[in-house]
């Protein structure tokens, strides 16, 4: 029974699978015009949610290992069939509104994301507890994303909009009762001014009809990420462990398991790093230099490349987790802009040397070559020096990095 | 049938422009989040989706019409459906591989990552919910994931720009791209008066 409630506490709270997890944004965004909608959306979700956890649970002795995605997959488009026939049947106006996103809670990551994580390796009570506290957060999330969207586009609150029994839309109400609570015959400066700003307000009030449109969503969505990031930010500060925040998979709703596209986009990721490091070097090979200096380049950008390959190494020996794969996809991320910033210098500083020589090399037509040679190499050192002291602040920086990502 | 083609040219209007499958409809946003950090990726993502969904809406409309409605099951769509498209993508990918060595260079890495991809589903359903005819079908498949290619490259492109911005720290990272996806959902706001 413990385990149970500690499940129902994990969902809602802990593992919140839209405001600490961010798993399965479409729906989220999709259907969070309306609280109504929120909560008929979320409340689906959960039922499919804990009858597939409670199948997955009680036939994981019964499927075989290698077919067992496209198996969860059957058990939970079932139970969407079973949900949306129902909704079809009884409640046809939240069928209605909610249109094809019933469906498509087949592909909501949450739920297989729980079916492989929890249900295939759990007893049936906890798996069907896990499922429903899942769900509830869900549930809980999108009614109040609902909520919020729907009172700032709509002016009301689950469809009730305060005019058909008090005469004036619910935000002037509540901009009235912060008025009174507010004290009008108070001194303080700062609140006669806040009373001013809100009596403008209600004159010109409308509702911010963007909020319940597509990019309103989008807007939510960000800001909630960057609360995200902020709490982020204070648990490691706290020291806390944080890893689970933000750990959903960002490129696919039913691959989001530990072996499914985080290693792969990491493989894409290494790939195009070489094809733009192959890219730099036509590029200066093109560009009209001295051959030794492009000799010298080349050898430097082979160093370069050797040491990412190095850290693409380090990269694979820790690809041990999904979560770790995506923070180290970031820094690979940051790594390979950082080469690129710091071969976009090298290539400005050479420009600017040879640009330099360019008028003195016409005085020195008339020198001897040897001078011309001794002059060259200077050139060359000084270039590599340059080079060597920037790569060698690279990696401080990255070494930094690292450090920072293992703390 | 002059009619009909101008019916298909608005389907396919609409399902590109008007009501975008990422900006306005909010399905594939995964990849459109995930695999938008480089133009070139992108592009090659939205290659895939453009084949995968075309590919997909045709299959799952041949298999309705024929399959299902004769045999009075409709009420089955979203299984069959979703397993057909799993499966046709993973035999995609083994036949480009075999067969087609230059264009499994071009899209393969791309193809696992949307195997059931809540727009491919989504595509193939909203043809049977609207009852379009096959070829009616294919053109909004085709149409809906061009207006994915659309959008994911040019997020792209902006992410490129965006990445040497001085931006606040909390909106560093995926919240700046919600924005970024917030403002040109607004943009696509403004293809509404194309129909």
């Amino acid at each position: 029974m413990k385990q149970c409630t500690e499940r129902l506490y994990n969902g809602i709270i802990k593992e919140n699978p839209t405001f600490v997890l961010m798993l399965g944004m479409c729906p989220t965004l999709a259907v969070t015009t309306s609280a109504i909608n929120g909560l008929g959306m979320g409340l689906s979700t959960m039922v499919v949610l804990a009858l597939s956890n409670l199948l997955i649970s009680a036939l994981r002795k019964v499927i075989p290992d290698k077919v067992r995605i496209p198996a969860y997959i059957v058990i939970i488009a079932t139970f969407v069939t079973l949900v949306e026939l129902l909704l079809h049947a009884y409640i046809p106006s939240l069928h209605e509104s909610l249109g094809i996103y019933i469906s498509l809670i087949v592909v909501n990551c949450i739920i297989l994301g729980r079916a492989e994580s929890y249900a295939s390796k759990n007893k049936i009570l906890p798996s069907l507890f896990d499922g429903i506290g899942m769900g509830l957060g869900f549930t809980l999330a999108l009614t109040l994303i609902g909520l919020v969207r729907e009172f700032l586009g709509a002016g009301t609150v689950f469809g009730f909009s305060g005019s058909d029994i008090y005469g004036t839309p619910l935000p002037e109400l509540l901009i009235g009762l912060v008025n009174k609570w507010l004290n009008p015959e108070s001194t303080s400066e700062v609140v006669r001014m806040f009373n001013t700003l809100l009596t403008d307000e209600i004159e010109s009030f409308g509702p911010m009809g963007i909020m319940v449109l597509a990019p309103g969503a989008f807007f939510i969505l960000a800001i909630l990420t960057a609360i995200q990031n902020v709490m982020k930010e204070k648990g490691k500060k706290a020291g806390k462990d944080v890893s689970k925040i933000q750990s959903g998979c960002s490129s696919d709703c039913m691959n989001c398991t530990d072996s499914g596209c985080a290693k792969r986009l990491v493989e894409t990721d290494s790939k195009e790093e070489k094809t733009a490091d192959s890219d730099i070097k036509e590029d200066s090979s093109e560009e009209n230099r001295t051959e030794v200096l492009s000799e010298t380049e080349e050898s430097l950008e082979e160093e370069k490349e050797a040491e990412a390959k190095e850290k693409l190494k380090t990269e694979k020996e820790t690809d041990l987790e999904a979560e770790e794969n995506t923070s180290e996809e970031k820094d690979a991320d940051a790594k390979a802009e950082e080469n690129l910033a710091v071969e976009d210098a090298d290539t400005d500083i050479e420009r600017s040397l040879s640009e330099e020589k360019e008028p003195e090399d016409v005085k020195e037509d008339n020198l001897p070559k040897e001078k011309e040679k001794k002059y060259k190499m200077t050139l060359l050192e000084a270039t590599q020096e340059i080079d060597i002291v920037e790569l060698e602040e690279l990696l401080g920086e990255e070494e930094k990095e690292e450090g920072k990502a293992d703390e | 049938m002059s009619n009909y083609i101008v019916q298909l040219i608005v389907i396919a209007l609409g399902s590109s422009l008007v009501s975008n499958v990422v900006l306005s409809q909010f399905l594939g946003l995964c990849p459109f989040l995930g695999v938008s950090k480089k133009v070139k990726t992108a592009a090659g993502m939205g290659g895939a989706v453009i084949f995968v969904i075309t590919l997909a809406s045709l299959v799952a409309g041949l298999l309705y019409e024929f399959v299902l409605v004769p045999l009075d099951m409709t009420f089955l769509k979203t299984i069959v459906f979703i397993l057909v498209i799993a499966a046709l993508v993973q035999f995609v990918e083994l036949f480009l591989k075999r067969y087609m060595k230059t264009l499994y260079q071009a899209l393969g890495v791309f193809l696992p990552l949307i195997t059931t991809n809540c727009a491919v589903l989504g595509v193939a359903i909203t043809n049977v919910n609207l009852e379009y005819d096959l070829l009616t079908s294919v053109v909004n498949g085709f149409a809906t994931s061009i207006g994915f290619a659309i959008a994911i490259i040019i997020l792209a492109g902006i992410r490129e720009k965006i990445e040497f911005n001085d931006i606040p720290k909390p909106f560093q990272g995926m919240p700046i791209v919600l924005v970024t996806a917030g403002l040109m959902a607004i943009a696509f706001c403004g293809f509404a008066g194309l129909i």
